[in-house]
């Protein structure tokens, strides 16, 4: 899809945005929630296949639903890091990428301190403040799309399987796909960074936060 | 030699166990991603083991430390007769997260024990 052809398709569905913020509307932060459907669509609209039997409506709504929960989610658990903190988990990240290339397999821990020339329980700490942060950043959001169809045959097995992708349903679709790839591929952190593009600590962020949101909807399954 | 935790069989102290397990999982040189996954390990056990606890119990963590991986043990008092089911989709995510895991129920102790090691300590 051409970028003129794509911006139109936006402007075409931009309704289902507001169609779908409308249960929201006496919300203090209304305009802000519009703007996470608005990235909602943005990633249907990039994601969307034609082929797939679906229209990009039916495609996108679920999307945007997401988008605005997940906003309301990370509104109200979000944990304030402090900016120190930030800055070596910050660093952190960068090294176990980077050791990870040179290396081929992921670093240790004493490895990432001394490229950093910081204690071990400095990465430590940085690793835990990385669970704790919920925010997504844009670069979550926007990784591509792995092929999950063979993942879902394998969430069959399960007998409740049908509860397994409601509640999958209910994650960021890249949260979804780390799951998959994690717990159902049975694929290493490093590799799943590798496939949806995103950094290792941006994984490990990831799945903490999904097993946390999982949970509860899935005690007793 | 082993190291143990008492904590009382509440979710909210999960995160101590978490950054006990990170630390010794460091500790036995263990990679990033295995570090990852013992902290997710122990958060998902520990959570299983609290969830079929009685009022006022408490949970004992105890870790094992090796070059090249790290094994523990949650334990509880519990209100369960038979083992934690392991048709779940939480058992599922411990077991990948898991080299080894298993569970036991034996007089009222609830268990669940797990190995988290590198790959080449897996193959040898």
């Amino acid at each position: 899809m051409s970028t003129p052809e794509r911006d139109q398709t936006i402007a075409d569905h931009v309704g289902l945005v507001y169609h779908v913020a409308r249960r929201y509307q006496s919300h203090s932060d209304y305009e802000d929630l519009v703007q996470a459907g608005l990235e909602g669509l943005i990633y249907a609209v990039d994601h969307f296949d034609p082929h797939a039997g679906t229209g990009l409506s039916t495609y996108a709504v679920p999307s945007i639903r997401g988008s605005m929960q997940h906003y309301l989610r990370d509104k109200s658990s979000s944990v304030r890091i402090p900016g120190k903190l930030q800055e070596i988990a910050s660093q952190v990240s960068k090294a176990v990428d980077e050791l990870t290339q040179q290396g081929g397999c992921a670093p240790t821990i004493p490895a990432i301190a001394a490229h950093l020339n910081i204690q071990e329980d400095d990465v430590l700490h940085a690793m835990e403040a990385n669970i704790a942060r919920t925010t997504v950043s844009a670069s979550e959001d926007n990784s591509p799309l792995a092929n999950l169809a063979s993942l879902d045959t394998s969430i069959d097995d399960f007998e409740n399987s049908q509860a397994i992708q409601q509640a999958l349903g209910t994650l960021p679709i890249v949260d979804q796909q780390a799951v998959k790839l994690r717990f159902f591929a049975n694929k290493s952190q490093t590799e799943i960074a590798h496939e949806l593009g995103i950094s290792q600590m941006q994984v490990s962020r990831i799945l903490a936060r999904a097993l946390r949101e999982l949970r509860p909807l899935l005690r007793d399954i | 030699m082993s190291i143990a935790l008492h904590l009382p069989a509440q979710p909210a102290y999960a995160s101590i166990a978490r950054n006990l397990a990170a630390t010794i999982a460091a500790r036995c040189e263990l990679t990033y991603d295995r570090v990852e996954d013992a902290r997710l390990a122990i958060d998902e056990a520990f959570n299983q083991v609290v969830s079929n606890a009685p009022d006022n119990a408490e949970v004992v963590c105890t870790f094992v430390e090796e070059i090249g991986a790290m094994e523990f043990m949650v334990q509880s008092r519990t209100d369960l007769k038979d083992l934690l089911p392991t048709d779940t989709f939480s058992w599922t995510v411990l077991s990948a997260l898991a080299d080894e895991v298993h569970t036991t129920n034996v007089d009222g102790v609830l268990s669940v024990i797990a190995r988290v090691e590198e790959p080449q300590n897996a193959a040898a």
